[in-house]
């Protein structure tokens, strides 16, 4: 039902360029959307925003190339997903880092915005995909074939980002009282 | 990986799931939208129109327009009364352009 509403939402904007519709679709995802980069930045809210902002105009001058062969959210996750790794991808060139590094120098800056919140203490942690699919499997409930077509890879390689990260994860729950 | 550390991570990751509020996000998200190509053709198209309408009447071109179309008509008028065959070929040929013009805008709007 949810999936047909998005597909008349897109329609209406694609077919009549009706703003209002997108503004729903906007409303709708933002939350899950926002939430998606708060963790893969370990927890930089302003950064976050302006990724998801990219993000919806992204899908927005791009709306007629969605083909409905997967969900609606699904392809906007794939948006996202690009959107974050072109940006580190940006930021390697700039810095002449590694990607390693560029994440490494990023969690460090994160580290003081967010020192208190176990959350980014545990996702900073792991490794950049390993995050981005342990995030999407337990926090947006998605199944191992989405999250294999947002990031692009074989589902067999989800399942082995998500063991490593899950070993780690549970290490560092335990590690800190959480059992 | 046993179950019990499964629960563990399910439980800590739904325990930090939370929902954000808009906050003007979507109003913020709306005000960056790109303006699609066709609005700028559009106004383009409308500009032009006035621009035409304008020149028309400053240089007394509908008087001129009407003058035009009365002679046509006059002459016309003149030449079916002489030939009324020609009456019947005049018919036909704006009922030819019509359909054509139908048939090529119902095309048009398929595809």
């Amino acid at each position: 039902m949810s999936q047909l509403n998005d597909i008349a939402l897109v329609a209406q904007v694609v077919v009549f360029g009706n703003k209002g519709a997108f503004d729903t679709l906007v409303k709708k995802y933002q939350s899950p959307i926002r939430r998606f980069f708060l963790q893969q930045t370990l927890g930089d809210e302003a950064l976050s925003d302006d990724l998801a902002q990219e993000t919806f105009i992204k899908a927005y001058t791009h709306l007629a190339s969605y083909k409905n062969l997967s969900s609606f959210s699904t392809w906007l996750f794939r948006i996202a997903y690009n959107v974050f790794y072109d940006y580190i991808r940006n930021r390697k060139e700039t810095s002449g880092l590694e990607d390693w590094e560029v994440d490494a120098t990023h969690q460090t800056e994160q580290r003081q915005i967010g020192k208190e919140m176990d959350i980014y203490r545990g996702l900073s942690l792991l490794k950049g995909v390993e995050r981005t699919c342990i995030t999407l499997h337990y926090m947006e409930d998605l199944p191992i074939a989405k999250i294999s077509a947002i990031v692009g890879i074989p589902s067999g390689t989800v399942k082995s980002h998500l063991s490593r990260g899950k070993e780690k994860l549970a290490n560092f729950l335990k590690q800190n009282g959480y059992e | 990986m046993n179950r019990k550390d499964e629960q563990l991570i399910s439980q800590f990751m739904q325990a930090n799931k939370h929902e954000i509020a808009d906050n003007g996000f979507s109003r913020r998200v709306l005000r960056r939208l790109p303006v699609p190509a066709k609005v700028w053709s559009d106004l383009l198209t409308v500009i032009c129109v006035i621009l035409c309408a304008i020149l028309l009447y400053a240089s007394d071109g509908i008087t001129i327009l009407f003058q035009s179309i009365y002679e046509i008509f006059q002459a016309q008028s003149i030449d079916i009364i002489n030939h009324p065959n020609k009456l019947l070929t005049t018919m036909l040929a704006i009922s030819a352009t019509i359909c054509f013009l139908s048939i090529r805008s119902a095309w048009t709007s398929k595809e």
